[in-house]
């Protein structure tokens, strides 16, 4: 193409002709200062007018009725509306309504920004008789699909309209292409040539179907110099895979997502203003890949959020003061942690019902863009193109920090929708390049103005209808002034011939992809034209044309019950053994090996989440015990003001505390919908805790310990730990208990049949440590049970006998079953025998106590199921 | 009269399964747009999914394009063709200021509406509520122990729903709860002015004290147990189901005597005043906190700018009902009315219908009564019967395109005669006939199979049922004869009105379909047949649980973060390039090594004696790509690349179909990456990988992980009857004909509450009511329990029940079109066949395949064959080989196919010639942004280069503007830009005497590797030496950087020199640098 000439859309041709005539953008042009600014209009108008059509939507949703009445008024703008027409006649009242809201406006309201405003400038300029540069102009869209602003433009320009249709068919004559070409044009044409391939259409259930069979294509057909792909940039990504695969050349693309992981931190670090704590919404934005915190202190906090689900806590305190330790030789990552504690967890919160005050957000904004602008300043040097992204966002984001601070006041629901607004307006994320070598492509039919041997139409579809909002009363009173909308009609059939112009410049042939799968509910109207005119189907099965070589079959590893390594001395015993690692040992050999051996874990992503799970539920409940419990808060000592409660105290005490062990320890049960979790919580809460304060005092128990670490109890080569729930203490002896959330039924076999393990472990480390057998007990909060083997210690426990013969003690029998059983696992490490003892498999050994053997259901909490082979059905 | 004028414009088209439906419903369209009853864009036809929709759009748009009438085409698309709810949506966003909706209202999806539902439920319900309704519902049954859930919050979801369904105000739904707890109560015995808690209490008590401390046998032990645990819970409220187990519980005999004043003592539970309350309280507590949450729920999403599928038809119909532009409108607009499938209509679709009805030229309603088989989901047989009834009724169509004749005589014998006496079908609604002809060589297309344990009980000597373990076996065996036998079936398409024979081939797998009733009952068939290496389509959850969708999250995982070990194994497991023990053994060794080293142990995978490629390519994409700025999906896109995950998929084999089903399964998956990206846009939260994570457990967890179901794969498909509708198949297997009926009487029910009333069209729910009983006894039987049943309301149920899954089984039977099997379990009882009567008796009482009658008129041939459960054979070894698409050997390196002039790289050897400074630097205050500064002098300079002549006044006017319109005011002078405007301008004419000149000059062109250079050139001059280029700078540099600053344009300078060429005279390009005021000649 000679220079000077250009292709371009009705944006690129208002850029040009605003550079060519020196015409400044216009104030506010972004699209939210344009909503804020139209929004504010028309709520003032609702003060001198409360009946006014849109008050009820506005009411319910005020920016979604603000954006969706700018649009009506830009479309009457283009078509010629002004508001001084309101002024003469009566016009219906929705018209009236859009004159008075237009005419109260002051001049710099920023929605008097929109396409109309930006032409009447051009116009303006052009009649003062300043010069575009543009020589010449031709139009291919019908006059009759666009607006009459747009047209008295393009006539000042002196523009022709040539709809760019071809008089004839392209395609060779006699071909089932030229077939179709001549049906489109309306000419009579001879019978087709079914077959012959120069239209096809390739259908496909899934997408990956369809772009192997177009990678397929263009290898067969060697080189796409005269190629045109049409594929909206969307769609490239995907294509771009299997071509790839193929060596083909890529076609470049966009991301399809908006939004790129820079453009979420926007939201992220917005959603921190509202309160209560949302401990989801802090591991989001501190777990994030890029963000204003330091890595390391970002990873300290969300371990303590995940262990602690709260705020300055515990947990987090020492998380900020072993940052701060950690970063104590290093002034500048010192100066970068206490940056970030001051600009983004000294802020205040929110009440979402409530809102946020106007400035507080913007502050808020405006921290993220100061930020962003230092981080892509400070890239600009070694990586420019990085730098672009990060000032590009920052500068996103303070048009965004401008646009709220028109509002008064922001509430969050407004604010999710403005950023919403905002992400659909921001950088794509990741783009890539087309490469040499593919087809040429485009985004849209429209685009194919002249003609093209090859032409590749990628999934087509069909556009919404835009239907007029306006009544017939309406469109015929506009009428009457001159105002003429482009009727939904005009733009259908105008988006209907561009399709057909595409297809009409194809000389060789024409391929469409077309997805057949559950994606693909709406039928494109250029394919079932197609279909329509041709007698024979030219569809073909993308799976079909896909090239396939043999690939030789390896199953995956089928369940075995046992691994041999060949190497036993790969297991070496551990040093230190707890309840966790014994039971692992016996009932799941293989989680004992990937855990303890090979040390296999999962990464940070996968291990932290808040959920109002059991495990959080068990925790607050062991909280909750521990603090009636536990030792005086202020002195650390041994307390037992729970041994003078009665149950009105208790739950009293309950009453008093749990806010503050919410807060502390389970925020996310704050949080709104979690309500039934957490009254069903308290309500086990004030059932079990008095029964097992009853349990106690009935014991004649004067002291408890909490949470008592036990170390150094010498087992085998190593050493036994251990951290016993409660150590309740009486003149008649010492009992463990160890709480559980549920599993009632569980304790209750593990008792019967002498494998309560982790009593004995407790039993154990608390009789090797203090010299004294101590009594044992489960107690589970749901069922409000203290489960025990004998009433010796707690009077109104419930016993659970030994169902078969053996030592009936309360733990030391069982520990002793355990010793042996022990043994065994032991001899098998050494030599590298491992039991899988999954349910995919069927036990072929029993342990020398049968009743030792790994119960139903032992590897339902297992990170390591992928590692343990797949049925052959799976 | 509105009535009248209603009913007298509806046609109503009875449409027996496989009858033509869609044919029929485009040919009534066409006809009328054609003889000009109606204009294309006044046609609104609704259908009940997406599919059926697009269908018919489709077959629409080609039936007019045939007749070649395309403006019609594009004027239908301006009409309403879509889902009941699609078409509702766009009325409503038309008219959403009429509504007072938000106009861009979003549709909530139904995770979101059930977290706003239990947002409103939370603060509507306060603590202190909240507890008391736990502890009653503890009492009264409505509580799950084993799983810890409380019903309350499911029956205030369903009676919030069945309000909205029902078009029932949420303030009359407290009456409900007491016409629900009157009805009710009548069964109970009344309640008595005793101490019936004081009566147990002490006969408990004697109980324990006459009991020996320690009783003798195990079951006395546990009575005794039970009697001390309910004596305690006795004072603060013991459940209604442990009274009735105290009344019926005894221990061993010795104490018999001991536990019989208690027996008697809590058998006395429905007479207890408490009992009655607690049932009363319960009732009327969840009515009432319905309501008030559908209130606050109906708040809550008005807030968000949302609607949910109930609130569209709901607010559709309000608008219907109170704007009369609205109504003005579409009854200018709408000339035919068409709902399709209308037998599925719910009562609030009803209601619409008939509004939108008021507005239509024409009605026509098509459907069929006999398929109507989701009351379970709100939709009422009986409502859609009364509705049509005063419609006119067109012929029903009359014949099956479907089906064999053999079967649709079948169908007509069975089902003819009880729909006729069950709900007064005339016979001609059900009974049709057979387009299609059958050669007297094709199979018969009735088959029973005779499915056994094969063993029988000792006793009696009766067959043993087949387990559920069992079962699937003996159908794996039957799928496997069928394909064994691979019978010739019909093939669809070549069947056509001229000839209605067709061509037949061999049955293939996928033209076999079983159906089940239940998701459970599907997965363990399934289970079977893949045991056999038969391959099975099928709906069912458990797609991250795949190995497939397990490897992908894996690579996910590894390519965001390298220290995830698990991860790691993972993808060396599923590699499968080592033995396990062999990975598991060099991990340990990897893992000591690297410890004792200091060394990272991150590494395991990539170096050492183990490598695994799909873990270095992954490596290498974090190194290459910058993935801490992807998507969520761009990431999981990249790392199923990387891995190369699809050929790893491939190598587990069996089949080429199985690997079609793991890549399918993969899809799936990226959709779900799509659909939590696409709704984090929409509700302008983040997208972020934790997020991502969070959102596909929550996925999981609530069993949505729906694997991918390929409607055309070659395998048998298995679903339930319920999944069948609108589907067909060559071949199907009927299964589980031996179901119990069940009635649902215990659940939330919508009633007509003045049934002896005809129901009027014009407001067909006026007389809507809600209905709920309680169990408070969850499955232990009663007494109390057989009184409701035993009633009116109760046998009332059952048989609506049992008309349901007489539907159901019609639904079944006709999705059939060439064979029908129907396996019945030999001995057993089925309910289920057993409701179409005496044709059952003949079905059942086959032994050996013959001629069958069934009322002496209708005789068919039926093949008996018998199979009896065996030990299932060893899985098949699985295929050497699968087929894989063809890839590549490696990617070659590749030009870009475009380059922006901006973005080339300076040329070596480049150098500068002439430089001349022509005037004084560009004076500004302060520090702009030289961005800005630029864009703005660009317009200048355009502006005054086209425009030498302004009035001096009009140009500072114009640079004025300019420099306001960028707030430059405050740093640049408007008479300084001007002058330095003149003195360039003054500098070009005098320095190349310019024939002719242009400013942004757009080109575009292909260079020599054919790569397109496209932009635009600042200033161009045609010379008599040749052309001049002129680039304007923004460089606020030193005097000393003027040069390397030029040269580091040289490469932009000839993309532009080679966009302009010249015949004869050589191209110049130069750099002007404004705020300098000097012009450097550049020579690439």
């Amino acid at each position: 193409m000679e220079p000077g000439r250009m292709i371009c859309g009705p944006e690129g041709l208002l850029n040009a002709l605003e550079v060519a005539l020196g015409l400044p953008p216009l104030p506010g042009s972004s699209e939210i200062e344009r909503l804020i600014s139209y929004r504010e209009a028309l709520q003032e108008y609702l003060k001198n007018d409360p009946s006014a059509f849109y008050q009820r939507s506005f009411e319910a949703e005020s920016f979604s009725s603000s954006r969706v009445l700018l649009r009506w008024r830009d479309e009457l703008r283009l078509a010629g509306w002004a508001a001084e027409l309101e002024a003469g006649e009566p016009s219906p009242s929705r018209l009236t309504t859009f004159g008075a809201v237009e005419r109260a406006a002051s001049e710099e309201e920023a929605f008097l920004s929109g396409p109309a405003e930006r032409i009447d400038r051009i116009l303006t300029a052009l009649k003062s008789g300043l010069r575009s540069g543009i020589d010449s102009i031709s139009v291919v869209d019908p006059m009759a699909s666009l607006p009459s602003k747009w047209r008295e433009l393009l006539e000042a320009l002196g523009a022709q309209y040539e709809e760019g249709m071809p008089d004839k068919p392209f395609a060779p004559p006699g071909s089932q292409l030229h077939f179709l070409q001549g049906r489109l044009l309306g000419i009579e044409g001879s019978g087709e040539r079914a077959g012959d391939d120069t239209i096809r259409i390739v259908e496909g259930g899934s997408e990956v179907d369809l772009a192997r069979a177009a990678a397929q294509n263009w290898t067969d057909s060697g080189s796409l110099l005269n190629a045109v792909l049409l594929v909206p940039p969307d769609g490239r990504s995907r294509l771009n895979e299997f071509l790839g695969q193929r060596d083909l050349s890529l076609v470049g693309g966009t991301e399809g997502n908006p939004g790129g992981v820079l453009s979420q931190l926007l939201p992220l670090s917005l959603r921190l203003l509202w309160g209560p704590f949302d401990p989801q919404a802090w591991l989001e934005f501190l777990l994030h890949p890029v963000g204003p915190v330091p890595r390391g202190l970002c990873f300290r906090l969300a371990r303590a959020i995940n262990e602690m689900p709260g705020r300055n806590n515990r947990e987090w305190r020492r998380a900020i003061e072993r940052a701060r330790e950690k970063a104590a030789d290093d002034t500048h990552q010192t100066a970068r942690i206490e940056t970030a504690i001051s600009e983004w967890f000294d802020l205040p919160e929110y009440p979402r019902e409530e809102g946020a005050p106007t400035e507080a957000v913007v502050d808020r904004v405006s921290r993220l863009a100061r930020w962003m602008k230092s981080v892509g300043l400070a890239k600009q040097a070694d990586d420019p193109e990085a730098a672009q992204s990060w000032l590009f966002t920052a500068h996103a984001v303070e048009s965004f920090a401008r646009a709220i601070g028109q509002l008064e006041r922001v509430i969050p629901q407004d604010l999710d929708r403005l950023i919403s607004l905002w992400l659909s307006g921001a950088e794509r994320g990741a783009r890539s390049l087309a490469e040499l070598g593919g087809p040429v492509t485009l985004s849209s039919p429209g685009q194919v103005l002249e003609p093209v041997p090859d032409l590749y139409w990628w999934i087509p579809s069909a556009s919404g209808v835009r239907r007029s909002p306006w009544t017939s009363g309406e469109r015929n009173w506009l009428s009457s002034q001159g105002v003429n909308l482009v009727s939904a009609e005009a733009l259908l059939e105008a988006e209907e011939n561009a399709g057909y112009r595409a297809v009409l410049q194809a000389t060789d042939s024409l391929t469409l992809f077309v997805p057949t799968g559950p994606e693909a509910s709406r039928a494109a109207p250029i394919v079932t034209r197609i279909l329509a005119e041709l007698e024979s189907s030219p569809t073909e099965e993308a799976i079909s044309l896909i090239q396939v070589e043999p690939i030789s079959v390896h199953p995956l590893p089928e369940p075995q019950r046992w691994w041999q390594l060949s190497d036993s001395s790969l297991l070496i015993p551990r040093e230190s053994e707890s309840f966790s690692s014994l039971s692992k040992a016996i009932y799941s050999p293989y989680q004992w090996l990937f855990s303890y051996q090979a040390q296999l874990e999962a990464g940070v992503l996968s291990g932290f989440g808040v959920d109002s799970d059991a495990r959080r539920s068990g925790t607050l409940l062991h909280e909750l015990a521990g603090k009636l419990l536990g030792p005086d808060p202020v002195s650390g000592e041994p307390q037992s003001v729970w041994a003078g409660m009665d149950q009105g105290a208790v739950l009293a005490w309950i009453e008093r505390e749990w806010p503050a062990i919410l807060a502390e320890w389970g925020a996310q049960f704050l949080l709104p919908g979690h309500e039934a979790n957490r009254n069903r919580l308290l309500h086990t809460a004030r059932q079990s805790l008095w029964r097992l304060v009853e349990s106690l005092q009935s014991a004649g128990v004067t002291e408890v310990e909490v949470e008592k670490k036990v170390s150094g109890v010498p087992l085998g080569d190593g050493e036994l730990n251990g951290r016993i729930d409660l150590v309740a203490r009486s003149p008649k002896g010492i009992a463990v208990i160890d709480l559980k959330l549920g599993g009632k039924t569980m304790r209750e076999t593990e008792l019967k049949e002498n494998r309560h393990l982790q009593l004995a472990v407790y039993g154990h480390l608390l009789r090797e440590t203090e010299g004294i057998d101590p009594h044992t007990a489960f107690f589970i909060f749901r069922n409000f049970a203290l489960l025990t083997r004998t009433k010796e210690f707690f009077p109104d426990a419930y016993p659970v006998s030994l169902a078969n013969e053996g030592d009936a003690s309360e733990w030391s029998g069982c520990w002793g079953e355990f010793l042996q059983v022990w043994d065994w696992r032991k001899s098998q490490f050494a030599t590298g025998l491992i039991e899988v003892t999954t349910g995919d498999t069927e036990p072929d050994r029993t342990p020398p106590l049968e009743h030792w053997k790994a119960p139903d259901g032992a590897d339902t909490y297992n990170d390591f199921d992928a590692l343990t082979g797949w049925l052959r059905t799976s | 009269m509105a009535e009248n004028l209603l009913e007298e414009k509806i046609e109503f088209v009875t449409a027996s399964a496989g009858t033509g439906k869609t044919y029929r419903l485009v040919e009534t369209v066409f006809d009328a747009v054609m003889d000009g009853s109606a204009r294309p864009e006044g046609i609104v036809a609704t259908t009940f999914t997406e599919s059926a929709a697009a269908e018919l759009r489709e077959r629409l748009e080609i039936r007019f394009y045939g007749a070649q009438r395309h403006r019609e085409v594009i004027r239908l698309r301006e009409g309403y063709v879509g889902t009941v709810h699609s078409v509702c949506l766009e009325f409503l966003k038309r008219f959403a200021f009429e509504a007072g909706l938000p106009p861009e209202v979003g549709v909530l999806d139904e995770n979101e509406g059930i977290h706003l539902l239990n947002q409103a439920m939370d603060e509507v319900l306060g603590s202190q509520s909240t507890v008391e309704l736990m502890e009653l519902a503890r009492r009264i049954g409505q509580y799950d122990a084993w799983k810890d859930s409380y019903f309350y919050q499911d029956t205030i979801g369903s009676l919030v729903g069945a309000a909205r369904a029902n078009d029932i105000a949420l303030e009359r739904l407290v009456e409900m709860a007491a016409a629900s707890w009157s009805e009710m109560q009548s069964l109970l015995d009344p309640p008595v002015d005793v101490d019936l808690d004081a009566g147990l209490a002490s006969a408990i008590d004697a109980a324990l004290r006459d009991m020996p401390e320690v009783p003798g046998t195990k079951g006395s032990q546990d009575y005794r147990r039970f009697l001390v645990g309910v004596r305690k819970q006795l004072d603060s409220g013991l459940p209604w189901s442990q009274w009735l187990k105290l009344s019926t519980e005894t221990p061993k005999k010795a104490e018999i005597d001991a536990s019989d004043p208690v027996r008697i003592a809590a058998s006395r539970f429905e007479e207890h005043p408490q009992f009655h309350a607690d049932l009363e309280t319960y009732l009327v507590t969840v009515f009432d906190i319905a309501a008030r949450v559908g209130d606050r729920f109906q708040a809550l999403k008005r807030e968000r700018g949302v609607v949910d599928f109930q609130d569209i038809e709901k607010e559709m119909l309000d608008l219907l009902r109170t704007s009369e532009t609205c109504r003005e409108t579409l009854s200018e607009e709408i000339d035919l009315l068409v709902v399709d499938e209308f037998q599925d209509t719910s009562p609030i679709q009803l209601a619409l219908f008939s509004e939108l009805g008021k507005c239509a030229k024409r009605i026509v309603w098509v459907g069929d009564v006999k398929q109507s088989i989701y009351e379970f989901r709100d939709a009422d047989p009986q409502l859609i019967m009364d509705a049509v009834a005063g419609a006119k009724k067109l012929a029903p169509l009359d014949t099956s395109w479907r089906s064999t004749p053999d079967l649709v005589k079948f169908a007509n014998a069975l089902f003819a005669a009880p729909f006729k006496n069950r709900i007064d079908l005339p016979e001609d609604e059900t009974i049709i006939q057979a387009h299609r002809a059958l050669s007297s060589e094709a199979p018969a297309s009735v088959e029973i199979a005779r499915i056994s344990s094969g063993l029988f009980n000792k006793g009696n000597g009766k067959p043993k049922a087949l387990t559920n373990a069992r079962k699937p076996e003996v159908f794996a065996d039957l799928v496997e004869d069928i394909l064994n036998r691979a019978e010739p079936i019909t093939v669809k398409s070549s069947v056509s009105k001229e000839n209605p024979l067709g061509k037949t081939r061999a049955l293939r797998t996928g033209d076999l379909a079983i159906l089940v009733r239940s998701h459970k009952q599907a997965q363990a068939i399934a289970g079977a047949l893949n045991g056999r290496g038969i391959e099975v389509a099928i709906a069912s959850a458990g797609l991250l649980s795949t190995p497939e969708c397990r490897l992908a999250m894996a690579c996910f995982r590894r390519l965001l973060d390298p220290r995830d070990s698990l991860a790691t194994a993972e993808i060396i497991a599923f590699e499968n390039e080592h033995p396990t023990e062999e990975w598991i053994e060099q991990r340990i060794r990897f893992v000591r090594e690297a410890e004792e080293k200091g060394e990272d142990p991150s590494r395991w995978g990539l170096e050492g004696d183990l490598v695994s490629p799909a873990l270095v390519w992954l490596e290498e994409s974090r190194e290459e790509e910058p993935i801490d700025l992807l998507s969520p999906l761009r990431l999981f896109d990249l790392a199923c690349v990387a891995a190369d995950a699809s050929r790893i998929v491939a190598r587990w084999g069996a089949t080429t179909e199985h690997f079609r089903q793991r890549e399918a399964n993969l899809e799936q998956l990226r959709r779900l990456f799509c659909d939590y990206q696409d709704r984090c846009a929409n509700l302008g939260i983040p997208a972020t990988t934790m997020g991502l994570l969070a959102y596909l457990a929550e996925v999981e967890k609530r069993g949505e992980d729906q694997q991918a179901l390929d409607p055309g794969a070659d395998a048998v498909h298995v679903s339930t009857y319920h999944g069948a509708k609108g589907l067909e198949w060559p071949v199907v297997i009927v299964a589980d004909l031996d179901s119990e009926i069940r009635s649902r009487l215990y659940s939330l029910r919508s009633v007509n509450l003045a049934s002896d009333k005809k129901i009027q069209l014009s407001d067909p729910l006026a007389d809507r009511g809600l209905r709920l009983w309680l169990n408070p006894f969850g499955k232990s039987g009663s007494d109390t329990l057989d009184k409701m049943e035993d009633s009116e309301t109760g046998r009332d149920s059952l048989r609506r029940a049992e008309d349901e899954e007489l539907r159901l089984l019609y639904v079944g039977i006709t999705r059939a079109r060439d064979r029908i099997v129907l396996p019945l379990e030999t001995g057993m009882e089925h309910p289920w066949l057993n409701l179409v009567g005496a044709p059952a008796d003949a079905l059942l009482g086959l032994e050996e395949s013959g001629v069958v009658s069934f009322d002496g008129s209708n005789s068919l041939s039926v093949r008996v064959a018998d199979f009896l459960w065996k030990e299932p054979p060893p899985l098949p070894e699985p295929a050497s080989e699968i087929d894989f698409p063809i890839r590549a050997d490696q990617r070659t390196e590749k030009l870009l196919a475009s380059l922006v002039p901006s973005g080339q790289p300076a040329i070596p050897g480049a150098s500068i010639g002439e430089i001349i400074e022509f005037g004084e630097r560009l004076a500004w205050k302060g520090n702009p942004d030289p961005g800005t500064v630029g864009d703005v002098m660009h317009r200048i300079f355009a502006v005054e280069i086209l425009n030498p002549e302004s009035d001096e006044g009009v140009r500072l006017q114009r640079i004025s503007d300019l420099l306001a319109g960028y707030d430059l005011e405050s740093h640049l002078e408007p008479s300084t830009v001007a002058a330095t405007v003149d003195r360039y301008r003054a500098f070009v004419k005098e320095q190349f005497s310019p024939i002719s000149e242009q400013v942004e000059v757009p080109f575009s062109y292909l260079n020599e590797s054919g790569q397109r250079v496209s932009g635009f050139i600042d200033h161009l001059l045609e010379t008599e030496a040749g052309p001049v280029i002129l680039d304007h700078k923004i460089f606020p540099g030193k005097r000393e950087d003027w040069e390397a600053k030029a040269l580091s344009y040289s490469g932009q300078l000839q993309t532009y020199a080679e966009a302009v060429g010249s015949a004869g005279h050589p191209v110049t390009t130069r750099i002007h640098l404004v705020t300098a005021g000097a012009i450097l000649e550049v020579q690439p």
